[in-house]
């Protein structure tokens, strides 16, 4: 039977995925083992750990699957250069060096790097390209026979948008989309330009764009970007600088745009607001477009979707409430992450097809396809350490932690193998009860250390998700935004006269905490199949309470990856004003844990995100 | 990279650049823009069909 090893890295979000004939042994980002947010640093850990949970060796291998064409890219790197001449010697300086000393040749390093693992001879390195990579992490675990597929990111080679069909175990390629003209590069424009982070702080962007109107709009399509009917687009490239260096924008964009950037961390106003909703609707609009060209050029009734422009979960739910499709499909490591999947899936076809479509499920097993640990191992780390715990049956962890929400506690959930991909979808979870108005503000303030004008996420069971949420399909990896059900709203946004962020706190819903300030939330669905430990959790929160919703965050504080080990977990609990740690059955309580004393300020060491 | 060939690369840099990426440019830009840096308000589409048919 085939195997790969597929590895994605020296970008952003570096990882490492195991399949075998179709099935996925593990997969993880580098971000978890290496505690760096976002590591791009080659995925040592990420793929020892892959080895280790197939119990293999590199020798054991066909194949390793690397996510993209090294020199495709550089080839794209050289036009650019040529096509600035002679405006762009600022970046040629800086990123030329290092294209010659060897990223060109990343596959070499990436048979170093594994040789140096010491787990055997490294097997042949074969390359996809960028977005078949991600088209095939779109498809290839999907529960479709076949599909139309989406690929939309910032760039890769040089697509930068793509469409593809996939039958069977093939995903073949339709149309494109090239560099420069990114709808990924677009949106991260105007992330940099309200003072986020690009490659992260996209995410809160769209979190902004329903306290603004999209007063910009206009302006964007009359001069950022010419979109076809068809969604096809191009950007008008005078007012972005990010073909000529680090940075996003210049003096164009600021022109058009009402003055400078916002500063990082200075005080959001009514502009940034308006920025946001205004680049939402454009990046809506192309995403619907996009869609029903999918839609008209395939002839499919079904969408895959891949591409760091895929977590606009906010889109996603449009084209599901435009019904352009019967049903869709999200990659849940839609970003670069996932390509290492992809490319592992490419390398490691089944010769009988692909078996999980039998079972009419997805492949990836609700995400759950990083470390998990044994009570034998937890209970060995917290002997070892002398920490007070309480030893339950499954069962009653569950109703406890249950009655403990119902309480009004906020609880570490730490179960099963770790998630892959950028959510915590119940595995590596914060939880707490979606009913309380006061749960925002404190999960907020007292655990994750930040201001915020996102509400949490809710985690619902299927069988009960219609009851809160207007969602016409599944949703199992927070990758769909869809409205409170009209029962469960309590009031009209404004007409408690709040402004601007203060509206996040007005009570707008049964479930205030996950819901936005326009009616909207991002939503989980549970589904026993996928998820019987949180699914459990959620019955049992449901029997005690009637709500069969929960609030669920990140297990991680502001700007740290998600905790991935049971000593991660304790020590943000510790750190943190988490009431209860729920460790597989290990059940710990704050008031009884001894004192936590570290050296120093760990929130200094945290970068900001 | 030692330091004596990280000072001849920065030294070669400049010199590669004007020899090479600047005249190549102009070139190329004389025929078309590689990069294609202006929308076509007349096009109907930007698509690249990548189909094995078309
Ligand atoms: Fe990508």
């Amino acid at each position: 039977m085939p195997t790969a090893l597929g590895i994605s890295a020296f970008y952003h979000d570096s990882a490492a995925a195991l399949v075998d004939a179709g099935t996925i042994v593990a997969a993880a980002q580098e971000e978890r083992f290496s505690r760096r947010r976002h590591d791009p640093a080659f995925p040592a850990q990420a793929a020892r750990y892959c080895l280790t949970e197939a119990g293999t060796k590199l020798d054991d291998l066909d194949r390793i699957a690397y996510y993209e064409d090294p020199r495709r890219k550089f080839h794209r790197v050289l036009w650019t250069q040529i096509g600035t001449a002679p405006r762009g010697f600022g970046t040629f300086r800086h990123v030329l060096p290092e294209w010659l000393a060897w990223k060109r040749r990343a596959t070499e390093t990436v048979r170093d790097r594994l040789q140096d693992l010491d787990l055997g001879t490294v097997p042949p390195i074969d390359c996809y390209q960028h977005h078949e990579s991600h088209a095939a992490s779109a498809f290839l675990p999907s529960p479709y026979e076949s599909a139309a597929i989406l690929c939309v990111d910032g760039v890769g080679e040089w697509t930068t948008t793509s469409l593809w069909r996939g039958t069977g175990d093939r995903v073949e390629p339709v149309a494109e989309l090239r560099f420069p003209h990114s709808l990924g590069m677009l949106y991260s424009a105007f992330t940099y330009f309200c003072g986020f982070k690009v490659d992260s702080g996209e995410y809160k962007l769209m979190g902004l764009a329903p306290y603004g109107t999209p007063r910009y709009a206009p302006l964007i399509r009359e001069r950022l970007v010419d979109i076809k009917p068809d969604g096809s687009f191009r950007l008008d490239m005078r007012y972005f600088a990010f073909l000529l260096g680090r940075v996003m924008t210049g003096r164009p964009f600021e022109k058009l745009f009402d003055g400078p950037r916002r500063e990082p961390e200075a005080p959001l106003t009514e502009r940034e607001f308006d920025l946001a909703a205004s680049v939402q609707q454009v990046t809506e609009e192309i995403m619907l477009r996009l869609a029903r060209t999918a839609r008209e050029r395939t002839g499919e009734s079904r969408l895959c979707l891949a591409g760091g422009v895929a977590l606009n979960c906010v889109a996603n739910g449009r084209i599901v409430e435009e019904e352009i499709f019967d049903e869709l499909w999200i990659q849940p490591a839609a970003g670069d992450a996932g390509g290492a999947l992809g490319a592992a899936f490419l390398a490691a076809r089944a010769p009988d097809g692909r078996s999980h479509l039998q079972q009419g499920r997805d492949a990836m097993r609700g995400a759950r396809l990083g470390p998990g640990y044994t009570d034998q191992h937890i209970q060995a780390y917290l002997d070892s350490h002398g920490l007070p715990y309480t030893r339950l049956s499954s069962a009653e962890l569950s109703r406890q932690v249950a009655a403990e929400l119902a309480d009004g506690k906020v609880v570490g959930w730490f179960q099963d193998r770790m998630e892959f991909g950028p959510r915590a979808l119940g595995c590596r979870s914060i939880l707490g009860d979606p009913r309380n108005p006061e749960m925002q503000s404190v999960m907020n303030q007292k655990i994750k250390f930040r201001e915020s004008f996102r509400p949490f996420a809710p985690i619902v069971l299927a069988e009960d998700a219609e009851e809160y949420f207007q969602l016409r399909q599944p949703s199992p990896y927070m990758l769909l935004v869809a409205g409170i059900a009209e029962k469960q709203r309590r009031d009209t946004p404004g007409q408690q006269g709040a402004r601007g962020l203060d509206r996040l706190r007005e009570t707008r819903s049964a479930i205030p905490a996950v819901t936005h300030v326009d009616h909207s939330a991002r939503i989980q669905t549970v589904d026993d199949a996928d998820h019987p430990v949180l699914h459990r959790l959620l019955s049992d929160f449901k029997t005690q309470t009637g709500c069969a919703v929960l609030v669920n965050t990140s297990f991680n504080v502001r700007g740290e990856p998600i905790v991935a080990s049971p000593q991660d977990a304790y020590r943000c609990f510790m750190r943190t004003n988490i009431d209860t740690l729920a460790l597989g059955d290990f059940l710990l309580h704050k008031a009884d844990q001894p004192e936590w004393k570290e050296s120093g300020d760990w929130r200094e060491e945290i970068p900001l995100d | 990279m030692s330091t004596a060939r990280r000072a001849a690369v920065n030294l070669l840099l400049p010199v590669v650049y004007v020899l090479l990426f600047i005249p190549a440019g102009l070139l190329t830009r004389l025929f078309r823009d590689p990069l294609h840096r202006k929308p076509d308000r007349s096009a109907t589409s930007y698509w690249t069909d990548t189909g094995p048919t078309t």
